[in-house]
This record gives C-alpha cells, sequence and structure tokens, in this order.
C-alpha cells in the first residue's frame, strides 16, 4: 500500500508548485490509474513517492514505511518503471538486469527463473545478450518492466508503461497487472491512454495542475457527473469524454 | 527569404557549435559573469599560445630566406601547412558528423535535393575550418608585412587566399568518406567512428607536438629553416604541385599586379567548382549513406554469448561491487568518455615519449644537469607529481555525477546507499590513481635512476595527491554538477569541474615544486609535510563530504 498525505513539491527553477498538497491512498489489490493532461504532475507525483525527489513538505508511506525515514526498507518494497527507457545503452541487457538484482540483494537463482519468467513472456529471452543500444524503444520498455519486478516488489509502479508496447506485450503487461491484485499486491500506473485505463482500473485518481480533482471508481466520477450537471446518461459516456469535462470544469473554477 | 541551402547551412551550424551568449540580465550574476570571463581568457590564452609558436616559426623562417632572396616561399609554406592541417581537422569532423546520420535523417522528409544536404554539411565543415585557415594565413601576413611593408592588396589576397584553402581539402574529406560508408559497414558504427575519430585527433596532436617540439628545440639554428623551406624540400615540392597552394604564393608574391588578382580569384573560383562538383557527384550517395547509417541488426542469441548471460545472471555481487562495474562499463563503452578520461593515462606517457624523441639531445643534457638535483628531495618528488598528476587527470570524479545525470531519478529510487553510490565512483578514480603512480614510479625509476626508498616515498605522495585530487573532484562534481546536456561529451570534455581540477592539479604541483626548489629543509621532511597535508585533506574529507553528498543528492532535480 502507498500512502502519500499533504504532499507538495515546487521545483527549484520555477515558481510554480508541481504537485500542491496531494494526499492519495492506494491500497492492495487493486490497479489504480492515475490520470492527466500533460505537465499535470504525474511523473513528479510518481518521482516523490518513490524517493527519486525529495518533497518540500508531506509524508510518504510505503506499506507504512516512511520513506524519508528509511528510504533503502521503503524503496525495497517498490518496483518503478520509468516514462523515459532511453538509459544506460552502453550496457547489455543481462548486465543491466543483474545490476538491480544486485541492488536489490536478489539471490542468483531467484533472479534467474524471474528473468527466465518475464524475458520469456516478452520475448526478450534471446536478446539478453545483445547491448541495450540496439533495442528498439518497446523492448528498452520491456526491459524496464523486467528490472522492475526481479525482486517482486510488494508495490509496482509503472509511469505511461504503454507507450510503445507491441499490442502482445500491452496485452501481457495488463495480464501481470490483473495477477499481482490478485496476488494481493499493488498496482499503479500512469497513462493518457483512456481506454487503457477504462479496461484496466479498479480505482483511479485525476491530477491536474498538481492537485487531485477526482479520486474514486469510474463508476463513481459518472455518478459525479450526474450529480453535479442532473445530467441522464451520464453512465453511457467514456472516460475520455468525463475526463476531459473534468479537467475542463476544475480549470474553469480555479480562473 | 534565405535559400534552402543557407538555411540549412545555418541550422547546421548553430546545431553543431550551439554558439549563444549570456543575455545581460544573466550577465549580472556573479557566477555568469565569472564563468564567461574565465572562458574567455582562456581562449584567448590558447589561441595567444598556438599563436606565438606561429608568429615565432613565421619570423625565423623569414629570416632564414630572406637573405636569399626566397622569403616569399613562406606564403607557399604556411599555404601547405595549413591545407594538410585542414585536411586532417576536417576529414576528423567530417567522419564524426557521420555520427548524428540519424538526425540528418528527418531532413530527408523535407524537400532538399541531394546535393543541397552534401553541400550544406560541407558548409558546417567549412564554417570551422575557414576559422583556423584565417588564423594561419593572418600570422603569415602580418609577419611578413611588418619587414616588406605590401600594399593593401597584400592583407585582402590573404584572406582571400585563407577562405579558399579549406574547400578543397574538405570535398575531398567527403570524395573519401562517402564511399567508404557505402562499402563498408564498421564505417556506419558509431562507435568506431567516435573511437577512429579520436585517434586520429590524438595522432595529429601528437604529431603538432612533435613538429612544434622539434622545430622550437632548433628555432635557434638558421640554416634548420632554410632547409625546411629549401624549394627543392618536400614541403616545396608538394606546395608547388597542389594547384591552391601555388595559387596563394602567387597571390601574395605579386599582390601589387594584375596577376596576383588572377591568382586569387583563379584560387576561389578553383575552390567552389571543384566542391560543387563533389557535391553533385556524391550528393545521392551521401543522402544514401545517411539513410543506411546505424541500422542495427540485432545480435539475437548465439550459444557463446547466451552461455555468458546465464553465467552473468549466476552470478550475485554486493551492490558496491555492482556499482562499480556498472561505472566501468559505462565509462569505458562510451568512446567520448574513454577518449576523454581513462585514456589520458595512456596519451601523457606517448606524449612525454614524443617530447623526449624529439628534443632527445637537449633534453639529454638538461637530465644531465639535472643529475645532481634529484640527489635532493627531487629524487622523490619528480616521479611523485608525474604519477599524481597522471592519476588526477582522468576526470573520473570530478564529471562522476554530471555523466549521470540523466539516470539520477532512476538511481534514486534505487535502494542504493548514497555512500556506496559515491564511494564506486571515488574507487573507479583510484584504479588510475594506482596506474598512475605506477607509470610516475617507472619513469623515475628509468630515467634517474630513483632509488628503492625513494620510490617508495614517491608512490606514497603520488597516491595520497591523486586520492585528494579525486576526492576534491568529485566533491566539485557533487557540488555543482553539469545536469542539463544532450551529448556526453558536454558531460565529460566541456564540463568545468574537469578544467578546475586538471588546472588546480597542475597549478599545486607546480606550486609545491617552487616550494621545494626554493626552500631548504633536510631532503626527506618534504615529504613528510606534503603527505601530512593532502593526508590531512583526505581526513577532513571523509568526515565532511558522505553526509553532505548524501544530503545534496536527495536535493539535485
Amino acid at each position: 500500500m502507498i500512502e502519500l498525505f499533504n504532499i507538495s513539491k515546487t521545483y527549484a527553477k520555477s515558481d510554480r508548485k508541481a504537485v500542491d498538497s496531494l494526499s492519495l491512498k492506494i491500497p492492495d489489490g487493486k490497479i489504480f490509474g492515475f490520470l492527466g493532461p500533460n505537465g499535470a504532475g504525474k511523473t513528479t507525483t510518481i518521482r516523490v513517492f518513490c524517493g527519486a525527489l525529495e518533497p518540500d513538505s508531506g509524508t510518504v508511506l510505503i506499506d507504512g514505511i516512511p520513506m524519508a525515514e528509511r528510504p533503502l526498507e521503503a524503496k525495497r518494497h517498490l518496483g518503478l518503471v520509468h516514462d523515459n527507457p532511453e538509459l544506460f545503452n552502453r550496457l547489455k541487457a543481462n548486465e543491466y538486469l543483474n545490476f538491480v538484482a544486485d541492488v536489490f540483494g536478489i539471490s542468483a537463482e531467484e533472479r534467474r527463473l524471474r528473468i527466465q519468467e518475464y524475458s520469456g513472456r516478452f520475448g526478450l529471452a534471446d536478446v539478453l545478450s545483445a547491448s541495450i543500444g540496439g533495442f528498439s524503444r518497446g523492448m528498452k520498455q520491456k526491459l524496464g518492466v523486467i528490472a522492475s519486478l526481479i525482486h517482486d516488489p510488494s508495490n509496482w509502479v509503472l509511469d505511461e508503461p504503454m507507450v510503445g508496447l507491441d499490442p502482445q506485450s500491452a496485452f501481457e503487461l495488463k495480464e501481470i497487472m490483473r495477477q499481482r491484485t490478485k496476488a494481493g499486491r499493488c498496482v499503479f500506473f500512469s497513462t493518457h491512454v483512456m481506454e487503457v485505463a477504462e479496461k484496466v482500473c479498479d480505482e483511479l485518481a485525476i491530477i491536474d495542475k498538481g492537485k487531485i480533482i477526482f479520486t474514486g471508481t469510474i463508476d463513481a466520477l459518472r455518478r459525479r457527473r450526474e450529480g453535479v450537471e442532473g445530467r441522464k446518461g451520464a453512465e453511457e459516456e467514456s472516460l475520455e469524454r468525463l475526463f476531459l469535462e473534468l479537467v475542463d470544469s476544475s480549470r474553469g473554477e480555479t480562473t | 527569404m534565405k535559400s534552402r541551402f543557407a538555411s540549412l547551412v545555418i541550422l547546421n551550424i548553430q546545431s553543431a557549435f550551439s554558439l549563444s551568449l549570456p543575455s545581460w540580465q544573466e550577465f549580472k550574476k556573479p557566477k555568469t559573469l565569472l564563468k564567461t570571463i574565465g572562458i574567455g581568457v582562456g581562449a584567448i590564452l590558447l589561441l595567444a599560445d598556438v599563436g606565438m609558436v606561429f608568429v615565432l616559426n613565421s619570423q625565423a623562417m623569414y629570416k632564414a630566406l630572406k637573405p636569399v632572396g626566397l622569403e616569399q616561399m613562406l606564403f607557399l609554406f604556411t599555404a601547405t601547412m595549413a591545407t594538410v592541417f585542414i585536411f586532417v581537422l576536417s576529414f576528423t569532423m567530417a567522419l564524426s558528423l557521420f555520427s548524428s546520420s540519424g538526425i540528418d535523417s528527418g531532413f530527408l522528409v523535407l524537400p532538399f535535393k541531394p546535393h543541397e544536404m552534401l553541400a550544406a554539411k560541407m558548409g558546417l565543415v567549412y564554417f570551422a575550418n575557414a576559422l583556423l585557415g584565417i588564423f594561419l594565413m593572418l600570422i603569415t601576413t602580418i609577419v611578413y608585412g611588418i619587414h616588406e611593408h605590401p600594399p593593401f592588396q597584400f592583407y585582402l589576397y590573404g584572406l582571400l587566399s585563407a577562405l579558399a584553402i579549406p574547400i578543397i581539402p574538405i570535398g575531398i574529406s567527403y570524395l573519401i568518406l562517402i564511399p567508404l560508408m557505402r562499402v563498408s559497414s564498421i564505417f556506419r558504427n558509431k562507435n568506431f567512428i567516435f573511437y577512429l575519430a579520436g585517434f586520429i585527433g590524438v595522432g595529429l596532436a601528437l604529431a603538432f607536438n612533435f613538429y612544434i617540439q622539434s622545430t622550437m628545440s632548433q628555432m635557434q639554428d638558421p640554416g634548420f629553416f632554410a632547409n625546411f623551406s629549401d624549394p627543392e624540400s618536400l614541403i616545396s615540392r608538394i606546395g608547388q604541385a597542389w594547384i591552391p597552394s601555388w595559387l596563394t604564393w602567387k597571390a601574395l608574391s605579386d599582390a601589387d599586379r594584375l596577376w596576383g588578382a588572377l591568382a586569387v580569384l583563379g584560387n576561389l573560383a578553383l575552390g567552389v567548382a571543384v566542391a560543387a562538383l563533389i557535391a553533385l557527384a556524391m550528393g545521392k550517395p551521401y543522402v544514401r549513406c545517411i539513410q543506411i547509417f546505424g541500422e542495427t541488426s540485432l545480435t539475437r542469441a548465439k550459444k557463446g554469448a547466451a552461455r555468458r548471460a546465464e553465467k552473468e545472471s549466476r552470478t550475485a555481487r554486493r551492490p558496491l561491487a555492482s556499482l562499480l562495474l556498472r561505472e566501468l562499463r559505462l565509462m569505458n563503452r562510451e568512446p567520448s568518455y574513454f577518449i576523454n578520461g581513462p585514456f589520458i593515462v595512456v596519451l601523457m606517457p606517448v606524449l612525454l615519449v614524443v617530447i623526449f624523441a624529439a628534443q632527445r639531445s637537449s633534453l639529454e643534457e638538461v637530465m644531465a644537469m639535472l643529475g645532481p638535483l634529484m640527489e635532493g628531495p627531487a629524487g622523490y618528488l619528480v616521479p611523485a607529481a608525474f604519477g599524481a598528476f597522471l592519476g588526477s587527470s582522468t576526470s573520473i570524479a570530478c564529471t562522476a555525477i554530471s555523466r549521470d545525470a540523466k539516470a539520477l531519478p532512476w538511481i534514486r529510487a534505487l535502494p542504493i546507499r548514497p555512500l556506496e553510490y559515491f564511494g564506486a565512483k571515488l574507487l573507479h578514480a583510484e584504479i588510475f590513481t594506482l596506474w598512475g603512480m605506477l607509470i610516475g614510479c617507472g619513469a623515475g625509476w628509468l630515467l634517474f635512476k630513483t632509488s628503492a626508498f625513494d620510490l617508495v616515498l614517491a608512490a606514497i605522495l603520488s597516491l595520497l595527491v591523486s586520492t585528494a585530487f579525486n576526492m576534491g573532484g568529485l566533491w566539485l562534481d557533487t557540488a555543482f554538477p553539469r545536469l542539463k546536456w544532450d551529448n556526453p561529451i558536454a558531460a565529460m570534455k566541456q564540463n568545468l569541474n574537469a578544467v578546475i581540477v586538471i588546472l588546480g592539479v597542475m597549478g599545486i604541483i607546480v606550486a609545491l615544486g617552487a616550494i621545494s626548489f626554493f626552500t631548504s629543509l633536510p631532503r626527506n621532511v618534504y615529504a613528510l609535510v606534503y603527505g601530512a597535508i593532502f593526508f590531512g585533506f583526505i581526513l577532513v574529507w571523509i568526515k565532511v563530504y558522505p553526509p553532505y553528498a548524501q544530503k545534496r543528492l536527495a536535493k539535485m532535480e
């Protein structure tokens, strides 16, 4: 479980809060979607609760472990797929995976089995000895997914994971998400693709200008629109439309 | 409206050199102002230093040739030398530019004709090399002008000839490179290009150094330049056979006649015609090179490779060992890091061998004179200084964080102890500290027959100084890392921290050398005092740096 309490973050070279008093509880056993327009603060939020960025204020708890006080322990409970897979092009795929396994202290046998399993599922088994520089974007993304699962984390965080994935791999990824939540793990992912969020998410949060403007299920979002605007038939509307209306009305309120 | 060709040339120049000055607002910040002044002063010193060598060279040659009435051979010599320099530099630059073919392929969808694309690239190479041509010709014309007071046209023709000289060498570079790129897949490999360009650059630096050193050592001998510029000498014969050099010679020798004007116009026309022909003939093959450049065929696992991958996944390492291995792999597999970093330790001894070979006779005299001096503390201080310089000049520690800029969010999200992260960086640099110490002591033993006791002192001092500088460099790059860059060269070669550390090492070594020379303490007390100073710094670093680095890492954005 991931819990964020009143998180704020302003970058040193900016006078605008990238994340503003954000609180969020991401429960175990659910696929939690994180939606928002470009520049809304999704990646900043993810980086803050994964320990890659220090918040100006607020508390992050990973499975009840405070990130600020016990960062190493908290990070061991997290697996993160970054938004940018263009890292370490000079390393070979197996060197990269083994580095991550070493850092998480995974035994040789355990890592061998996991690499075998996930590289098989994502079709990377026979390119593990190749240099990452020769991989396509999608292959790098899949490698990042495998690296994030090598220590079997209780909280799996994915920042825009579907970008560049072929349909087969996207299907595998969604399958793994479902398997993990069935096993009581927490899955959190950010996306721009509304269809994916609509089909996969059990719950979602929508962020705009660093603030959470909605948290709950898609049905709750539909009901809310019905309630606010007194409209009938909102249950028929797509998440995309609901999302756009919500962001528009949120911006209208702030201006 | 600019033509398509002109727009592309300007875009190429802007993107290759990122020419931009800070705004007036930015100049108000003391840091920006100081940095700009520092870079400006450094550039002027560098130009003055190189220029001085050529001024002395031209002056000595003029004095040697004047008595026999051949002073105008100076133009032939300068034009030929500039052509050779420019050819090597433009060949290297053109080769390096092929590595950005991925970006250039974006232009293939725009309405450019193949010859426009090639000519625009040649325009970029020309921009850089014309400046060198002007610099060299300017020196010769000024030196000659001071003595002979030629008419105004002389300087104008000198400038126009300087503009003409680079054109054909650049065209020839592409004439060689394009077929090579087409037929050989190895030339289409980015790494190969980086290494080849790097080694050509190093070779050129060594050759230039040899030339300067041997010229300097014989500067007092008038016969040397007379032989060098003799009409029958090799360089004169090459010069007379190479039409642009010959035309430059004629243009400047007959600047006050019509023949001079015709020669300079002919030189420009010849250059433009040859370049245009090459662009027209090689345009299509060039575009094809861009299309096929960097075509990567992913290597599926072969038996051996698969076994190695399997073995790798059967080896669990401690995080520190894994971080160190990652450091070594990332540094040594990135050509721009390797050539400007660890390779220095190989290059510097080679450079010294070149200097020794070029100035052997005068250096042997100096070394004989140094004999008594080496009986004193210099016996261990000289090898220690050499080892310390080598060990601290790899720029590994002082660019450690900058090189990792793009990976920092990823690193910080992993359960890595900051101490292990920075420790791996320092350990990486310390490998070369050991290597530098071995070379320094080895050189002392070979050149000065340093005693075993002095070698031990030299080894300890060398290790202490290098370690202190590596620690200081790491501290500097932790405090002021270069976190925004598009090209890895910016993190390493264009990193101010690397310049500060290398100049700092040189400054401290020179300062300590001067102190040792002008004071007269008992022989081994210097080792004790200097050792204590650097050991003291190391202790302070161990106490202060780790908590600082931990906090700083968390704050980096």
